[in-house]
């Protein structure tokens, strides 16, 4: 049996303690450093959350990866290392798969660190979603 | 007492590691301009980037070549050099050079080459005031007008900056890190960064994928002059509406002149002020007509194109490298640990600026 409340709990306890109690009360360089804290751990939330829910279209992906390299292929990383190495030597140029699969890479990781961000363009700012004092 | 100091720090500052002592610059000082004595009465970090560390302090000089009183600031590598910049000894000729050409920057006085003050290279300039937070420069209380006004007057700083040609420099006065002369700025810039992505433990395809488009439409065997090479909001001081220094020299270097245009429009460094094209104060119309007044060729938008997919793709990989910096002290980990994370944001915006460079 888990102790309760599991990580995920108390890191949100923590963010929100720090965004609705600490943060109101300080001001310079040490809001600042707050804004930085609070951001960091919404972070690692969203990595906890798109951690289970992910694992499968991860694999999705490196099947693609491999698909591309045939049998034997190795792992995601190897797989990885192969298709940036061919892309710069030209190999893939103008091939609409790997640009497709390249993309949905990028989406894959964009859903765990700005899940918005495919949508409206808006790069994250630390802060820019808090209410200035 | 603890007067110095370049205006209120704005962002969040590391935690300050230690500091050049105060004795030792003193006494360095001291050599340096033949006082007879020297007291530093102060000395606290800047705000600035999360790269170099730079501290002001102030100084009086009894006698010698500098007498008086003075603020001054030394600005010192940090304990984790990023190697791709030129280090001190190049960004304090650099900016002893574009100071004696016409930009506004803090004049260098000395340089400090062997770390004989604080165990690293560093260099002494005079202190000048105003504030680089693109928080206050970009979503302060600016006027519209004061804004435009800085945007031409960025432009007009460029254009002095890009009058420095190889030919206007005679070999012999060249300093170091202005030695080679790249034949193609813009090759010689995608090779750079492919280098730099070697670098980085895990591979980045689609960050290849931007370099590939990007060399596939590379301008070729266009001009070079002296860039900056890091031009943007963030390096530009500003008290009063005006710019009073161009800060932070570490990336200078001969490139095509439309870089620095580019880098200073990408999109990455406006702030969130996104319709605001040039650096997240004003439209781009003004900072070329800035460009222009000041005598300036005019600005290529099709090559400043380029040079922007360029600008986020090597952000990209930058965000990748400090985020792998070994943090010191500390407290330095968040900043640049929150900057890895934004990476991905940036490698999506390179390969969909260099897909669109690349259809014309």
């Amino acid at each position: 049996m888990a102790d309760h409340p599991d990580g995920r709990t108390l890191l949100e306890a923590a963010l929100l303690a720090l965004r609705d109690d600490v943060l109101p009360g300080l001001e310079g360089r040490r809001r600042d450093t707050c804004v930085l804290v609070i951001a960091a751990l919404a972070g690692a939330l969203r990595d906890l959350d798109a951690s289970a829910a992910q694992s499968g279209r991860g694999e999705v992906l490196r099947e693609r990866l491999a698909a591309l390299y045939g049998a034997g292929a190795a792992g995601r990383a190897d797989l990885e290392r192969c298709l940036a190495h061919d892309i710069r030597a030209g190999r893939f140029d103008d091939d609409e798969a790997v640009r497709s699969l390249l993309l949905d890479q990028l989406h894959e990781r964009l859903a765990v660190t700005n899940p918005d961000f495919v949508e409206t363009g808006i790069f994250s700012r630390p802060g820019s979603d808090l209410t200035d004092p | 007492m603890m007067t110095c100091g370049g205006g209120p720090a704005s962002g969040p500052l590391p935690l300050a590691g230690q500091g050049p002592d105060a004795g030792a610059l003193a006494r360095w000082l001291q050599v340096r301009t033949g006082a007879n004595r020297v007291g530093i009465e102060g000395c606290e970090r800047l705000a600035g980037g999360a790269i170099q560390e730079t501290w002001g302090f102030d100084a009086e000089f009894a006698g010698g070549t500098l007498p008086g009183y003075h603020r001054l600031v030394f600005r010192m590598d940090p304990a984790c050099r990023l190697p791709q910049g030129i280090g001190r000894a190049g960004e304090c000729a650099v900016q002893r050079l574009v100071h004696g050409a016409g930009v506004t920057v803090a004049e260098p006085l000395f340089l400090d080459a062997d770390g004989s003050v604080a165990g690293r290279p560093g260099y002494v300039m005079r202190h000048v005031a105003g504030t680089t937070d693109p928080g206050a420069l970009v979503h302060g209380r600016l006027a519209a007008t004061t804004r435009t006004t800085l945007v031409r007057e960025a432009g007009r700083q460029l254009a002095i900056l890009h009058r420095i040609t190889p030919d206007s420099i005679a070999c012999s006065q060249r300093p170091d890190c202005l030695a080679r002369l790249p034949e193609d700025p813009a090759l010689h810039r995608l090779e750079t960064l492919e280098r730099e992505l070697d670098s980085l433990p895990e591979p980045l395809p689609a960050l290849e994928w931007a370099l590939r488009q990007l060399r596939r439409s590379a301008p070729r065997s266009r001009p070079v002059v002296l860039c900056h090479g890091d031009y943007r909001i963030g390096n530009i001081m500003v008290a009063d509406g005006t710019i009073t220094a161009v800060l932070d020299w570490e990336f200078a270097g001969w490139s095509d002149p439309m870089e620095d245009i580019g880098w200073f429009c990408s999109r990455c460094w406006r702030h969130g002020a996104d319709a605001r094209e040039a650096g997240g104060l004003a439209g781009r119309r003004e900072l070329e007509q800035g460009y222009a007044d000041a005598g300036a060729g005019p600005a290529d938008r099709d090559v400043i194109a380029f040079w922007e997919a360029v600008a986020a793709t090597r952000w990209a990989i930058i965000a990748h490298c400090q985020s792998r910096r070994t943090p010191t002290p500390p407290a330095l980990a968040l900043d640049l640990a929150l900057t890895g994370r934004k990476a991905v944001e940036v490698e999506l915006e390179a390969v969909t600026l260099a897909e669109a460079v690349r259809r014309g």
